[in-house]
C-alpha cells in the first residue's frame, strides 16, 4: 500500500517503464507552476504531454511544447474533452480553470464526454508529517449537496483510486460535527445510513464508519475516550467522506495553505482520469497529480 | 483599541481587564467537570477571572483532589441536581452578579433552554450561535468560523444572526471594520451551487440592518478569502478577499471540520463562545488544550465587557 507521494513517484516509475509514457492533455497552463511541473514530469519519463490553451502566452512561459490553440479556458476545454473521447489521451491535465468552470462545462450537453448520470467526484490526496499515512478527502469539487446515492458514488470513487494504490481495503470516516446519530442533524442520519448499508456488505472493497467527528477520525485515543471502542475505520481513516462540497474543498485548501500538507488531487469518475490543481496548489503538487494521474490511466 | 490579532493577546486583554478593576465573574451550570474547573483554576490564577461554581459540591472536590487542581479560590455552592445547578447558575448571570455563563456537566440544549427562558430576561432577537475564533499560524490576523455549534442548516434569516452575533465577538476584539466572508467552495455565483445564489441576498438583508462599519463579500472560497496571493492569482477582488475577519459557513460540518483539521493539523488555537443572548456563554470541550480553554473563557470575558460597554449585558 502506497503511504506517500515519495512511494507514488517510485510505484509510478515501475509502471511507466513497462507501460511506457502516458499521453496527456494539458488544459489551459498559463503560469510558470504548471509548465515546471509538466517538465519535471516530461524528463521523469511519465507523460508526452499536449498544452491546450493561448498559444503565444504559453510559448512566452516555454518553447518545449507541442501545443494546440485555444482562446480561452473553456474552448481548451472542449478540445481536450473530444481528443479525449477519441482516446487520444490517458488522462487528463486542468490548469488554469477553476474546477467549478470545469465541471459545468463537462457535463453541459456539448461536451459528449460524460452523462448527466456520471458520478464524478474531485478526490484531494494528502501528506502530512502528523498523519501516518496518506488522507484522501472528498468530494471537494463536483456535488454540492450529494443525496445518498451519490455520497454513496463518491466513497465507491475514492475507493477505486485506495484499492489502485494498493490499499485493497480502505476505511473510510463519514465526517459530520459529531459521532453520535441525531434526527435533527440530518448529515448524521445519512451517514449512519451508510455505515449500515456497509455492515451489510452492500458497498464493496471498502470498510465504512459514520458519522465520525474529524478528531475521531484521526486519533484512536480521541475514539476510545468518547466510548467508540469498536469502529474499523476510526484513528485510522484513508478516506475523509465530507458530507457536502464545501467542507471538503474548505479542508483541503486548509490543508495546503495553513498546514503545509503536500497535495495531489484528482477527478475521478470519467473516461479517463482529470488530474487536478486548484490555486493553491504549488508546482510539487501539480507534479504529484500528474504522477497519480498517470498511474491511474 | 488596537485589534487583537492572537490567542495570546485574548488571554492577556482579559488579565488586562482585571488589573483595571473590570475582573469577571463566571457562573458554570454543574461544575463537576474536570476540564471546566482545570480551565477555571487556571485562569483565576492568571488573574483572569473569579468564578462561582454551581454544582455537585462532593463530585467538585473529588474531581480537583484527584487532578490536583487548586479550587480555593473559586467559589463553590452545592447545587447536586444538574437542572438545579443550571438555574441557579443563569439566575446568577440574569441578576447582573455574574458576566459569563459557563456550561460543565449538563447538556448544552438544557442549558441554552434555561438561559433562552423568558422568566430571565436574556433572549434577544437572534438564534444563539456558536463562534470559533481561531489563531492560524501564517494567517495575518484572527479568522472567526461560525456556525460550527448550535444551528445545524442556517436559513437565510438566521444566517444574518449569525454574522451579527459574530460581529459583536469581533467588536470586542476591537476590530473594525469587520470584514465578513459569505463563504462558498467557488467565488463565484453559479447555478449549480446552492451557497453561492445565497450572497446576493444576504449582502441585501444584512444592509438593512444599517450596522456600521462590517463589510461583507461573498461567494468566497476559503483560500480566496485568506489569501490575497491566492485571490490575485485567481483575479479575484474586493475589500473581504485574502483579509477576512469572519467566515460564515453554510452547515454545521462545513465550519467544525475545516476548523478542526486547522487545529490537529496546522497549530491553530480557537476560543470558542457562545453569542446571541445577553450573556456570553463559554463552553470547553474534552478535546481542548488547556490553553485553548483558557482563550475561550477569556473571549467570553472580552465579550461581557464590550456588552457593557454598549449596554446590552447584565439586567436591561
Amino acid at each position: 500500500m502506497i503511504k506517500s507521494f515519495k512511494e507514488l513517484h517510485e510505484t509510478a516509475t515501475e509502471k511507466i517503464k513497462a507501460d511506457g509514457a502516458k499521453k496527456v492533455g494539458v488544459i489551459y497552463p498559463t503560469d510558470n507552476k504548471y509548465i515546471n511541473a509538466i517538465k519535471r514530469a516530461v524528463g521523469d519519463g511519465f507523460i508526452v504531454p499536449t498544452l491546450i490553451g493561448p498559444k503565444n502566452e504559453i510559448e512566452k512561459l516555454s518553447a518545449d511544447f507541442d501545443i494546440i490553440d485555444a482562446v480561452d479556458p473553456k474552448q481548451a476545454c472542449q478540445i481536450a474533452l473530444d481528443k479525449a473521447s477519441k482516446n487520444e489521451f490517458d488522462f487528463l491535465l486542468k490548469c488554469n480553470i477553476n474546477t467549478r468552470d470545469f465541471v459545468d462545462l463537462l457535463y453541459s450537453d456539448q461536451s459528449g464526454f460524460v452523462t448527466k448520470k456520471t458520478v464524478l467526484s474531485h478526490i484531494g490526496v494528502l501528506q502530512t508529517e502528523r498523519y501516518h499515512k496518506l488522507m484522501f478527502v472528498t468530494d471537494g469539487g463536483v456535488i454540492p449537496e450529494p443525496d445518498a446515492a451519490q455520497l454513496i458514488n463518491i466513497i465507491q470513487n475514492a475507493t477505486k483510486v485506495c484499492n489502485r494504490l494498493g490499499n485493497e481495503l480502505p476505511k473510510a470516516g463519514l465526517l459530520a460535527a459529531v459521532e453520535a446519530i441525531y434526527p435533527a442533524i440530518q448529515t448524521t442520519m445519512l451517514e449512519a445510513a451508510i455505515a449500515k448499508m456497509s455492515d451489510r456488505g452492500q458497498i464493496k472493497n471498502v470498510l465504512i464508519d459514520g458519522p465520525l467527528s474529524f478528531d475521531v477520525a484521526i486519533k484512536t485515543e480521541v475514539a476510545l475516550s468518547k466510548g467508540i471502542t469498536n469502529s474499523k475505520v476510526a484513528g485510522d481513516t484513508d478516506i475523509f467522506v465530507m458530507s457536502n462540497m464545501e467542507t471538503a474543498n474548505g479542508t483541503y485548501k486548509a490543508m495546503v495553505m495553513y498546514a503545509k500538507a503536500e497535495a495531489a488531487s484528482v477527478l475521478y469518475g470519467a473516461p479517463v482520469p482529470i488530474a487536478s490543481s486548484s490555486a493553491v496548489d504549488t508546482s510539487e503538487n501539480i507534479f504529484n497529480s500528474i504522477v497519480l494521474g498517470a498511474y491511474l490511466s | 483599541m488596537e485589534p487583537i490579532s492572537s490567542s495570546d493577546q485574548i488571554i492577556r486583554a482579559a488579565a488586562a481587564l482585571s488589573e483595571t478593576g473590570q475582573k469577571k465573574m463566571v457562573a458554570v451550570a454543574g461544575a463537576q467537570d474536570v476540564d471546566v474547573i482545570g480551565a477555571l483554576s487556571s485562569a483565576n490564577a492568571d488573574g483572569i477571572l473569579d468564578a462561582t461554581l454551581f454544582g455537585d459540591k462532593n463530585k467538585i472536590e473529588e474531581i480537583a483532589a484527584k487532578e490536583k487542581i487548586d479550587i480555593s479560590k473559586l467559589d463553590i455552592i452545592d447545587k447536586a441536581d444538574p437542572q438545579q445547578a443550571t438555574y441557579e447558575a443563569v439566575k446568577m448571570a440574569a441578576e447582573g452578579n455574574a458576566d459569563v455563563i459557563m456550561k460543565g456537566f449538563v447538556s448544552t440544549s438544557a442549558l441554552l433552554k434555561t438561559v433562552l427562558a423568558k422568566e430571565f430576561n436574556l433572549r434577544t432577537k437572534n438564534t444563539v450561535s456558536h463562534t470559533a475564533v481561531l489563531d492560524i499560524p501564517g494567517y495575518h490576523k484572527l479568522l472567526s468560523m461560525t456556525d460550527g455549534g448550535m444551528v445545524v442548516r442556517p436559513n437565510l434569516e438566521q444566517k444574518i444572526q449569525i454574522i451579527e452575533n459574530a460581529v459583536l465577538v469581533n467588536k470586542a476584539l476591537g476590530i473594525s471594520p469587520v470584514k465578513v466572508a459569505l463563504a462558498s467552495g467557488v467565488d463565484a455565483e453559479y447555478e449549480s451551487v446552492p451557497s453561492s445564489l445565497e450572497c446576493k441576498k444576504l449582502i441585501d438583508m444584512f444592509a438593512k440592518l444599517n450596522i456600521e462599519n462590517v463589510v461583507l463579500q461573498g461567494p468566497l472560497a476559503f483560500d480566496t478569502a485568506t489569501s490575497k496571493e491566492v485571490a490575485k492569482a485567481k483575479n479575484i477582488n474586493g475589500p473581504v478577499v485574502g483579509d477576512a475577519d469572519i467566515y460564515l459557513v453554510s452547515s454545521l460540518e462545513e465550519c467544525n471540520i475545516i476548523a478542526k483539521s486547522l487545529i490537529n493539523f496546522a497549530d491553530t488555537v480557537f476560543a470558542g463562545v457562545i453569542t446571541g443572548a445577553r450573556v456570553p456563554i463559554s463552553l470547553v470541550s474534552r478535546t481542548d488544550t488547556l490553553k485553548n480553554k483558557k482563550a475561550s473563557v477569556s473571549i467570553a470575558c472580552l465579550v461581557a465587557e464590550y456588552y457593557k460597554t454598549i449596554g446590552f449585558g447584565g439586567v436591561l
